[in-house]
């Protein structure tokens, strides 16, 4: 177990910059998500960290030692690869034993640890088999065995869900967490989707465009998130553009197209800034005539969905081009809207964030 | 006794006994009309001088004998066996011979016209020949069965021709098939069939004398008839030489190629990957023969090596590359570098990298990476090289004909002589399906070692 440093490291090819200055502790024992739209640098970090490229400035410090310079097979570290990269031609117990074989671990004592790790793994006597012959979670199974089996002291993966179906990324994300509960080791999780960061990691940090932009639990990262892009990016947001004109008690007060709206002003905002209110749909409520609300502002309704538990309402925005979302749980009563009629829309001042101007993630 | 050469006296004004060529070979045969026997044997049991002529040469022949008879002087080289000839002296005209010591003057002559109507009887023969032999070789092979199976098949239901339409199919099948049969099974099965007869002159093929032997094969093995060892060591021992050479051309040529292969297959892309392989490609531009040379000239006593190893003062005498089959080796190895690299690069480039990068993250050494990883994944296109870089090497010719040292003799030197020099052909084609069994098999066994089927070298 080991925690993993990166002590202000920039990753540069040529005049790209993959990784820009990103500065964090990934502690022991922790499940730690990179989680960014493809491109982000997620990846670079990653292979910087199993040692496939050193970084073009800072440290990586692994349990506190700088690793520049140890090559991947000398770190502490395994890695699971987007497409698993198992080896074809040996089989499955083969594939897990080949970390032991390469440590001069004798045949019996490799057998037997690769049956442990079948056990651990739920797939017991399968180790003769080839890897083409598993199914898709079984395979992402066996190269989570594989990368065990070295007992690295930090394990890192690149998407590994990212091939199966959603059935089966939902199963094995309770899976991988159950895992690195039983192993307890680190284990540094690279993803694009969400959904996987925040079901399983401890601690997430959002990147985009080689840029750290949050580092922070999964709860916090959704409710409070520190950047535009963050708030985009992670779950659904509604975002009204507008100055700040009024700044007290923790919030701040934005004249948007509807009118003055406030929320949360965790980042500093001064009046007079340009600034963006992040709304989530689950916070957007539908008011009656007489229910009050810390924001209240009324649009026409476009149309509504019923998605089951959910109930989704389109309603026009500053814009045509982007709608404002609305979601509430299916209580049993449904509301029936007809497209343009004049809505009451509020939500609750804690539940609307605001936030400087700043990217926001691509739909 | 057909095998002897049969000659008839005829008395002539003025001769000049002269062979071409073959200055060692004794031709002038003083005193009886015996048979004379092991006339030439300075080629056969010494080593080194076989690269002679081992057979008299009877060409150019004819300007020397001014004959006035209608009927022609029969020569029969059919005992030509590389080391004598035995000679027949008939006496049909009851010329008396001169008491004492004389001096009698044997003339060779070409039997040349005789191509026309040779072609005409060999034609009718060759046609049932083949299609015996075909239907033999239907059976012997069944792979090559089982590729016509199809074929018939497919043909049957009208499905391939159905799929690509006429004139694509009928392009395949001559292209495919057509080739297959006309041009390598057929002319094969022709020489196979070749390497079982005696060698006669044109009139008598197709007469009685015309039938199945195993004497070439058995000249191979055991040598001539009546010689005092028991087998025919100095062809044996090319032949395995030829083999063994040929086996460390290909493991030389492997050795140099996997990791020129791996690099550039892994390693580097777009424009320095196209360079290395202009530079791999452009010197196999220049043809074989000006390369060979080219190589002898470098490996020569006074050479680019040796003056520079001599300059630099390692050694101080020329070390005789050629003589040492240094050059030769060098050289085979360079002429079928392509054919190694290739295949190899098809199969590692194939190979997905992070294959390299999970091994190399869970600790292996670049060595264990490649033994266990990346070659076994390249099997196919290692083996697709080797057997390619091995068949090529055990029969070149040009190479050792150029850069072999003066003791060195390659297989096929012996039978471009039984073709060439010789005019042998059952006995060279004998020596060429002994070679090409004896090849296929040695690769088969291989194959079956290192657990490679067939279908995996057409694999890209």
């Amino acid at each position: 177990m080991s925690s993993v440093e990166l002590d202000h490291i920039s990753i540069r090819f040529g005049e790209f910059t993959a990784v820009d200055n990103a500065n964090l502790t990934i502690e022991s024992g922790e499940f730690f998500s990179f989680l960014g739209p493809s491109g982000c640098g997620k990846t670079t970090i990653l292979r910087a960290v199993s040692g496939f490229n050193d970084p073009t400035e800072g440290t990586i410090r692994i349990d506190g030692r700088d690793v520049r310079g140890t090559g991947p097979n000398q770190r502490p570290t395994a890695l699971i690869f987007q497409n698993l990269a198992l080896f074809p031609l040996m089989t499955v117990a083969e594939n897990i034993a080949f970390g032991l074989e390469v440590r001069g671990i004798k045949y019996q004592e490799r057998r037997r640890r690769a049956e442990e790790l079948l056990n651990l793994i739920a797939l017991p006597g399968q180790g003769d088999k080839l890897p083409s012959e598993l199914s898709g979670g079984q395979r992402q199974r066996v190269a989570i065995a594989r990368a065990l089996a070295v007992e690295p002291q930090v394990l890192l993966l690149d998407e590994p869900l990212s091939a199966l179906d959603l059935k089966l990324r939902q199963h094995m994300r309770t899976e991988l967490r159950a895992i690195q509960k039983r192993v307890g080791i680190t284990f540094i999780y690279i993803t694009h989707d969400q959904g996987e960061a925040l079901t399983m990691s401890d601690r997430i940090a959002v990147m985009s465009a080689g840029i750290v932009q949050q580092v922070d639990d999964g709860a916090t990262v959704y409710n409070d998130p520190a950047t535009s892009f963050v708030a985009s990016f992670v779950g659904e947001n509604n975002p009204f553009y507008g100055r700040v004109s009024k700044v007290a008690n923790g919030h701040a007060q934005i004249d948007t197209a509807f009118g003055p709206l406030r929320g949360i002003n965790n980042q500093g905002l001064k009046e007079g800034e340009k600034a963006i209110l992040f709304v989530r749909p689950e916070s957007l409520l539908l008011l009656g005539d007489n229910d009050q609300a810390d924001n209240v502002f009324e649009t026409e309704a476009i149309k509504q969905e019923f998605e089951g538990s959910f109930l989704h309402i389109f309603l026009k925005g500053e814009s045509s081009a982007k709608d404002i979302r609305l979601a509430m749980s299916n209580t049993g009563a449904v509301p029936h809207l007809t497209p343009g009629e004049m809505t009451r829309v509020g939500f609750d001042a804690d539940r609307g964030v605001a936030l400087p101007v700043g990217e926001l993630a691509d739909e | 006794m057909n095998e002897d050469v049969t000659l008839e006296f005829q008395q002539l004004a003025q001769v000049t006994p002269s062979l071409p060529g073959a200055g060692s070979s004794s031709s002038s045969e003083s005193g009886s009309d015996e048979e004379g026997s092991d006339s030439g044997s300075s080629s056969g049991g010494s080593s080194g001088g076989f690269s002679t002529t081992p057979t008299i040469n009877f060409g150019n022949q004819s300007s020397t004998s001014e004959s006035t008879e209608p009927a022609a002087t029969t020569v029969d080289e059919g005992a030509g066996d590389g080391n004598s000839i035995n000679l027949i002296i008939r006496n049909p005209d009851n010329i008396r011979l001169p008491s004492g010591d004389s001096q009698i003057e044997l003339i060779l002559r070409e039997e040349q016209p005789a191509a026309v109507d040779d072609s005409s009887m060999s034609g009718g023969i060759g046609f049932l020949e083949i299609l015996t032999a075909l239907i033999l070789a239907l059976l012997l092979a069944p792979y090559l069965q089982k590729q016509s199976a199809k074929f018939f098949s497919g043909l049957n239901a009208f499905g391939f021709v159905q799929k690509n339409g006429l004139i694509v199919s009928t392009y395949l099948l001559l292209f495919s098939f057509g080739w297959i049969i006309f041009m390598v099974i057929m002319p094969q099965l022709y020489m196979f069939d070749f390497s079982f007869r005696f060698n006669l002159p044109p009139p008598e093929v197709g007469g009685p004398k015309d039938v199945y032997t195993l004497k070439n094969y058995r000249y191979l093995v055991f040598g001539r008839e009546g010689s005092s060892e028991a087998l025919n060591w100095l062809h044996l021992g090319v032949f395995v030489k030829t083999i063994v050479a040929s086996v460390l051309v290909t493991v030389a040529n492997f050795a140099i190629c996997y990791p020129m292969a791996y690099y550039m297959a892994q390693s580097v892309a777009g424009r320095s990957q196209r360079l290395l392989f202009l530079c791999l490609l452009l010197p196999f531009w220049v043809n074989e023969i000006l390369r060979a040379f080219a190589f002898k000239l470098i490996f020569a006593d006074q050479g680019l090596i040796n003056t520079a190893l001599i300059g630099m003062g390692i050694w101080d005498t020329p070390f005789d590359f050629l003589r040492a089959d240094v050059a030769l080796y060098t050289g085979l190895t360079y002429a079928y570098l392509l054919l190694m690299i290739f295949p190899l690069y098809n199969a590692i480039e194939s190979l997905d990298h992070n294959q390299i990068e999970a091994a190399r993250d869970l600790g292996a050494s670049w060595t264990r990476i490649h033994f266990r990883v990346v070659m076994p994944y390249a099997k196919p296109g290692i083996a697709s090289g080797c057997t390619m870089v091995f068949m090529l090497s055990a029969g070149a010719l040009a190479a050792p004909n150029i850069l072999g040292g003066p003791s060195s003799l390659w297989f096929t030197q012996i039978i471009f002589q039984w073709y060439n020099t010789g005019g042998n052909w059952p006995q060279g084609a004998a020596y060429s399906f002994v070679l090409l069994i004896v090849c296929i098999a040695f690769v088969m066994t291989a194959m079956k070692i290192a657990k490679v089927s067939l279908g995996d070298l057409a694999k890209k």
